[in-house]
């Protein structure tokens, strides 16, 4: 069905999103229900807060978009398109390190925990430099 | 915030909440979605965020988030209703809060249930 | 694990996960009024099921699940 550690650069025929709000650049998938996601956060992020860190808002914003990234690309492995995805909630969501500034790489783990209809329930954890920093649990909705 | 202007302006604040209007113009909404206008839930999030910092006096930022439903997408030029409640602990704010739209209490957009330092 | 230990262990994982007296999960008793379910709290409950017990509840079989003892069942003949 897929290739193992299959890595997408065009992720804009995965999601819906465009400029200024893109928050993936690479989507590598791991199997149906794993898969990985790379942000270098960039000068012109617009989630960069007063002090020049990418704020909780853009790490969660990421983390939704690899999720959906990762929905969209099942979707589109099973000849179907690719639909607009929704945060339905986040919960569990602790910030257990310093938040990342200009010029870091981001990598986030998403696993798919359920999934009932067009809801998919998932966890996340974003690390930076070797240090996690966010971790969360998120539902994602179609619509 | 390092936004291009501003995302919503308020219209009143008391001290149980906000009274806000999503702009209808902001740069966001040229990628979210083209041709199809909807606020970021992650940007309703910062604005609850923002007034509350507001509210309190200082920058705060979420440190742990319970529970957080996007109930409702919120579009531009929506006119909404922030209730908080909040209590500070060892500097810590521990907020709940319903963002709702103006004239309904039952439109629930946002509900949220967080810690922010 | 027997089947009355299953059930203790759900009652115990719902009613926290839920926020609800452990006492108001009968087993005749409906799930999503029960415990308030919506659409995307029916999908926590699917993960947690999933989680604790390794069953994972498909989409089509969900409304055949209408009540805790139909879940029990579910979950105990699958695992």
């Amino acid at each position: 069905m897929y290739s193992p550690a299959c890595k997408v650069t065009d992720i804009a025929s995965l999601i819906p999103q465009r400029s200024p709000i893109m928050m993936v650049d690479d989507y590598i998938i791991e199997d149906e229900l794993n898969c990985r996601s790379e942000l270098a956060v960039g000068a012109d992020n617009m989630f960069l807060d007063e002090t020049g860190r990418l704020s909780v808002e853009g790490v969660l914003e990421h983390i939704a978009q690899t999720a959906a990234a990762h929905i969209g690309y099942l979707h589109r492995q099973a000849g179907e398109t690719v639909t607009l995805g929704y945060i339905g909630d986040i919960k569990r969501c602790a910030v257990t390190g310093p938040l990342p500034a200009v010029g870091t790489t981001l990598h986030t783990h998403v696993t798919v925990i359920s999934q009932v209809g067009d809801v998919s329930l998932v966890s996340a954890e974003t690390s930076a430099e070797n240090n996690p920093i966010l971790n969360c649990r998120m539902k994602v909705a179609e619509g | 915030m390092k936004q291009n202007g501003r995302l919503y302006d308020i219209l009143e604040e008391n001290e149980r909440g906000f009274s806000l209007r999503m702009k209808r113009e902001h740069s966001v909404y040229q990628g979210h979605f083209p041709g199809n206008p909807i606020t970021p839930g992650v940007l309703t999030l910062q604005m609850v965020c923002e007034c509350l910092s507001r509210h309190v006096g200082r920058e705060l930022h979420y440190a742990a988030i319970k529970n957080c439903r996007f109930a409702a997408i919120v579009r531009p030029g929506d006119h909404l209703r922030l209730n908080m409640q909040t209590a500070s602990v060892d500097g810590t704010v521990k907020l709940k809060a319903n963002l709702t739209g103006s004239d309904n209490p039952d439109d629930l957009r946002l509900q949220i249930d967080a810690d922010l330092q | 694990m027997e089947k009355d230990e299953l059930v203790k262990k759900m009652i115990e994982i719902l009613a926290d996960e839920f926020e609800v007296e452990p006492e108001v999960i009968q087993p005749e008793a409906n799930i999503k009024e029960t415990m308030h379910l919506d659409s995307l709290s029916l999908v926590d409950m699917v993960g947690l099921v999933n989680e604790e017990f390794g069953v994972e509840i498909k989409t089509p079989d969900l409304p055949t699940i209408k009540t805790f003892a139909d879940l029990y069942d579910y979950v105990f003949t699958r695992m």
